[in-house]
């Protein structure tokens, strides 16, 4: 199933996820637009205003100031993004396919958990501080139900390798298979990405949160890098759930490219339709409900491998 | 090929809004004006590159504007709007400065020179500041204490409040309410005669909604709201928006998550006026209900709560807020509104 | 290396994108330097170093999870033999399973998911 990509393929992979951070980004702001009463067209350009502006800024810093982490936390959210991608395959090839490629997506996204902490502990802010603490509240949250959504696609095919994943979906995706898993994977994905109703580290209760202090080029990645990281873990919805590059007529780059398009264009209207979720709420939701949904979600997918 | 400039024509300005006693009227429309243009508010001043003063000038409140000016990172310009009328123009001018590459050039390196000039290199901690004290938490263990400031410059903050804290954690445990730059005599915008039609009072609640929005986490929704408030306090008819407003009511009105956010927050006994009476939840229904019966061609729905409302909110407000998340003590806050500008001067009752 | 040799690459190429932003921003901002300011305290004075010791009030939470964590362990390698083990490998893995929920129901009971 799985091919092996030419060298340049490495490329395409920062490049593709730029491109849909970049539309994440527009079409939010093209929401953004039409709440406000003027035309949603003004949305296309946004981002590139905004970079234009955050270019110039100059760069804070404050006294007491943890510079080291607080300088490599924001830069290690698009470096996470990037490399959580790897695994993700265009069509039928990956840059790489590694056995344990499931594993390797769960690894690089974890990254972000002490990015964001890194960068509202190294601020020296109260704002920072209890961004950075709420972030990883939000982890300890979300982060069992989404791994037991990949032990449920990972369990249907029987491999931890994305490849196999894609292949056991020949019959039936896995998003019909498994709804509840796929499910808690687009609400964990919000969560990973603090975006939308899950984005209260950086809220605006908090003045900016863990972004509170930043400014010009740093403020710039951080923002840029959450859109990328955004783009990332909806692509990675597609190949887990959404039976990769599969499809009718079109070649399966298209496909993975339309899917992606779709699962993120879903992830940017739930970040315009929902208000925030309190974490101190939202916990006892994600222990209580979410672990054994997707643990009987987990059992009905074995009992599904052991019968067929 | 100057480069720097050429970015900068491109940017969108973000304003850092900060409102003082008496501000409210220039606030809508510097809200206005910013929403119009496509422009957004920013968070923080990292985050800004115009400080927006809306309101009438006070001593009180200028040491806490200039000490957020210095806080901007560069480019930056100033606007202080005193009147509504005077919105455009002060924009304008400030967006003007901040296109002035070689002033703003300037502006960094005199801010460099005085930054060399005031380090002390012999200060044993970086900014010659303590570390966080400790004290005893609510559960008797000894805890590293913070102490924040909420207001006066602070977005989506009523006018004027401020609101010192000690945190543990992100736990609040002591509060102090004070007014900046309340004067008896001052004139609240929203206690004003309403001649027309009960759109004030309808624009005071839609005004309340989008700040609790914003502090909820909900920009979208908020934005909305903001439109529709400038829509009902203009002049003249206003087609449409009735139907908008209730598209606008029905969407917020069905949301669980919000009200699962809001249930039980601040919880204000009977004794209280009956604006505060509930949990956040209830005021929050108690707003849409205002906005809902306003929307349909109906009485004048009542007029916002007058000074004793506004007094009443800000003496139950530390102990409402003591205890509870940072989170939660922004929800209480914004979900009780106080209008500042009704109050006067205001000092708290010794004791609280 | 064939499989994680491309990671290294990536990696890189993630590295150098970030480090192209900055000397583009370097480039063209006012000024390469930062400027040094107090935090943002509303416009309050600031009298203390942010930097403390957090009171953790969920610390419970973080125990638990720990335990699911090392679960992982075990499960993701789990995947890979049920089809060869059949029925015995889920029995063990969910009465695994089974006590670590009685642990959450245990906790949640006991409030450790309710901190305010």
């Amino acid at each position: 199933m799985s091919g092996v990509a030419p060298p340049w393929a490495v490329l395409l992979v920062p490049a593709l996820l730029i491109v849909l951070g970049y539309g994440a980004a527009a079409g939010t702001a093209a929401l953004r637009a039409r709440a406000a009463g003027a035309a949603p067209v003004s949305g296309l350009t946004a981002p590139a205003r905004e970079s234009a502006r955050l270019l110039v800024q100059r760069r804070r810093t404050i006294p007491g100031t943890d510079t080291l982490l607080w300088r490599l936390g924001g830069a290690l959210v698009p470096v996470a993004a990037v490399l959580a991608a790897l695994v993700i395959p265009l069509g039928s090839t990956a840059v790489s396919d590694p056995s344990v490629g499931v594993v390797w997506f769960n690894a690089m996204e974890v990254v972000v958990w002490a990015a964001l902490w890194m960068l509202g502990w190294g601020a020296n802010s109260v704002w920072g501080l209890v961004g950075g603490y709420r972030f990883l509240i939000q982890g300890l949250s979300y982060e069992l139900p989404h791994m037991f959504a990949l032990t449920a696609a990972a369990l249907g095919a029987g491999s931890l390798r994305v490849g196999d994943v894609v292949a056991a979906q020949e019959q039936v995706w896995f998003a019909v298979l498994m709804p509840a898993a796929f499910v808690v994977y687009l609400v964990s994905a919000l969560a990973m990405a603090f975006w939308g109703p899950f984005g209260t580290p950086v809220g605006r209760d908090l003045a900016g949160g863990v972004a509170a202090e930043l400014s010009g080029v740093d403020l710039l990645v951080l923002r840029a890098g959450r859109y990328v990281f955004l783009a990332a873990v909806a692509a990675m919805a597609v190949p887990l759930f959404l039976g990769g590059g599969a499809g009718p007529l079109l070649p399966g780059w298209v496909w993975t490219l339309v899917k992606t398009a779709g699962v993120l264009a879903l992830l940017v209207w739930l970040g315009h339709r929902l208000p925030a979720v309190r974490m101190d709420r939202f916990t006892e939701v994600g222990w209580v409900v979410l672990v054994p949904v997707t643990l009987l979600q987990v059992l009905a997918v074995a009992v599904y491998v052991l019968v067929r | 090929m100057d480069l720097t400039g050429w970015l900068l024509r491109r940017a969108v300005p973000r304003p850092f809004v900060v409102t003082t006693v008496g501000g409210t009227g220039a606030r809508l429309a510097v809200e206005r004006i910013v929403r119009e243009r496509g422009w957004r508010r920013a968070l923080s001043p990292a985050d800004a590159d115009l400080l927006v003063v809306c309101g009438p000038a006070n001593a009180d409140a200028d040491e806490a504007l200039d000490r957020v000016w210095a806080q901007l990172p560069g480019p930056r310009a100033r606007a202080r709007v005193g009147a509504p009328e005077q919105a455009r123009h002060a924009l304008d001018t400030a967006r003007a400065d901040l296109l002035d590459v070689a002033a703003q050039r300037r502006d960094a390196d005199a801010r460099d020179r005085s930054a060399r000039a005031a380090a002390d290199p012999d200060e044993d901690m970086p900014g010659g500041l303590p570390m966080a004290g400790r004290g005893e938490d609510r559960d008797g263990l000894t805890l590293d204490r913070l102490h924040l400031s909420l207001g006066p410059a602070l977005p989506d903050w009523p006018a004027g409040l401020s609101l010192r804290t000690v945190i543990q954690g992100d736990v609040v445990q002591e509060a102090h309410v004070s007014l900046v730059g309340a004067r008896d005599g001052a004139a609240s915008f929203w206690g004003a005669p309403d001649g027309d039609r009960g759109g004030r009072s309808t624009a005071a609640a839609l005004d309340s909604a989008q700040r609790l929005l914003s502090v909820a986490g909900w920009p979208a929704a908020a934005l909305s709201a903001r439109r529709l408030r400038d829509a009902l306090l203009e002049p003249g008819p206003r087609p449409g928006t009735g139907a908008e407003l209730r598209r606008w009511r029905h969407m917020v009105g069905r949301s669980r998550l919000l009200r699962w956010s809001l249930r039980g927050l601040g919880r204000v006994g009977d004794g209280a006026p009956e604006e505060l009476r509930g949990d956040a939840a209830d005021r929050w229904a108690r707003w849409l209900g205002r906005i809902g019966t306003a929307s349909d061609p109906g009485p004048p729905g009542a007029a916002p709560g007058g000074p004793d409302v506004a007094r009443t909110a800000l003496d139950l407000l530390p102990d409402l807020v003591v205890g509870q998340e940072l989170a939660s003590a922004r929800l209480v806050v914004a979900s009780l509104d106080p209008d500042t500008e009704a109050v006067g001067a205001y000092a708290p009752e010794p004791g609280t | 290396m064939d499989v994680f040799g491309p990671a290294l690459v990536l990696g890189a190429l993630a590295v150098a994108l970030v480090l192209c932003v900055h000397v583009l921003s370097a480039a063209v901002r006012l000024r390469r330097g930062p400027v040094t300011v107090e935090p943002f305290l509303s416009g309050a004075a600031v009298t203390e170093h942010a930097v403390s010791r957090y009171h953790v009030r969920w610390y419970a939470v973080t125990l638990l999870f720990l335990a699911f964590d090392m679960e992982m362990v075990f499960m993701y390698p789990w995947v890979l033999v049920v089809a060869d083990k059949g029925a015995p490998a889920v029995v063990e893995m969910f009465a695994f399973l089974a006590v670590l929920v009685a642990a959450v129901v245990y906790a949640w009971r006991e409030g450790a998911f309710r901190w305010t």
